[in-house]
């Protein structure tokens, strides 16, 4: 019966060892973690906005592209025009 | 015994708490991994938001070529029409004003616009002046001539024939020989028009403008055919004309048949 305080006792020191000997993250090392999820936060709004940006410009792209066409087709439009005019006035003459 | 047991409890409650307190505070090892797993993430999102700003870049700069492409094709385009944009501007709006115009005097009954005759010959005017505009051949603006041009002569052909209603005026549309045997002296016959084939002079002398030798009428000619009534002067003057010139054709024939058989 004697033996049974101090296995007690061996317990409380085994457990007092068992939580301190392992070692912690300090405050410092847990604020570094904290502001690289926050850098990494900023980061993915900063891709979502170029993302969106990017793909407005290739809209506009596509958009000017397209009256650079229609600007070309009208010119050719005009020139047959012109061309059928001519010949219609030489033969007319 | 009593105070053995108060031990035991103490040391439990002691060690439970010391683990779970342990459990709270993240371990070395465990952030070491957590950051290191971050760094990596940041640093792969710091690559796609890099190669995104230059995407932009190139694509801004892009922007600004094909502006300069545009601007040029663009006066190219104008110089072949020997414009500029503000004439265009202009007789996009005159298009756009004909065009409701014309629409208007459509949508009028025969008898509201036939009040309104001299307005729509003005107008004629305009449409005219529009269709031998340098602008008309622009792409955007050939196809809007063109159905001006074809509304506006379907409101001059309804104005032509409520005019010659109001003025007690019939005509005919000529028909094919073949099916319908049209020539001034059968039309003349029909019961419809005069009952009457010598009455032919009538129509050929009210539409000289259009009949320039009584034996040649068109399919889908439209004859104006004046209210019955016996020949006038002039009338009977050009049927004489014509037996006149037909006994003389008729004469000239048989002479060349009477040479020709000697």
């Amino acid at each position: 019966m004697r033996k049974l305080p101090g296995a007690i006792l061996s317990l409380i020191v085994a457990s007092i060892i068992l939580a301190g000997c392992s070692k912690s993250a300090t405050k410092d090392q847990m604020q570094q973690m904290s502001d690289l999820k926050t850098e990494i936060a900023t980061l993915q709004q900063q891709i979502q906005t170029a993302q969106q940006q990017k793909a407005d410009l290739q809209k506009q792209i596509s958009d000017k592209q397209d009256q650079i066409k229609k600007v070309q087709s009208n010119e050719q439009f005009v020139q047959q025009k012109m061309q059928t005019s001519k010949t219609d006035t030489t033969m007319s003459k | 015994m009593k105070r053995l047991g108060i031990l035991a409890a103490i040391a439990m409650l002691f060690a439970i708490s010391s683990v779970a307190s342990a459990q709270e505070e993240m371990k070395l090892d465990d952030w070491q991994a957590q950051m290191a797993t971050l760094t990596t993430q940041r640093d792969s999102l710091k690559t796609v938001l890099n190669q995104l700003n230059t995407d932009i870049a190139n694509l801004k700069s892009q922007i600004a070529s094909l502006d300069q492409q545009y601007q040029s094709e663009m006066q190219k385009y104008l110089d072949m029409l020997h414009t500029t944009t503000a004439e265009m501007q202009s007789f996009d709006q005159m298009l756009t004003t004909l065009s409701g115009q014309i629409d208007n005097y459509t949508k009028m009954s025969d008898q509201d616009l036939c009040a309104h005759v001299a307005d729509v010959n003005a107008l004629g005017a305009q449409v005219d002046s529009a269709k031998s505009n340098h602008l008309a051949i622009a792409a955007e603006f050939y196809s809007r001539v063109q159905d001006l041009s074809n509304n506006f002569a379907q409101l001059k052909a309804r104005l032509a024939s409520c005019s010659q209603a109001a003025m007690g005026e019939k005509t005919y549309t000529v028909g094919t020989w073949a099916r319908n045997r049209d020539c001034l002296w059968n039309i003349s016959k029909k019961k419809t028009i005069y009952d009457d084939p010598w009455k032919w002079p009538k129509i050929y002398v009210a539409n000289r403008d259009q009949i320039h030798n009584p034996d040649i009428i068109h399919p889908k000619q439209v004859l104006k055919i004046p209210e019955n009534a016996p020949l006038n002067k002039e009338e009977k003057s050009a049927a004489r004309m014509y037996y006149a010139k037909k006994a003389r054709m008729m004469k000239a024939q048989s002479n060349q048949g009477s040479q020709s058989s000697k």
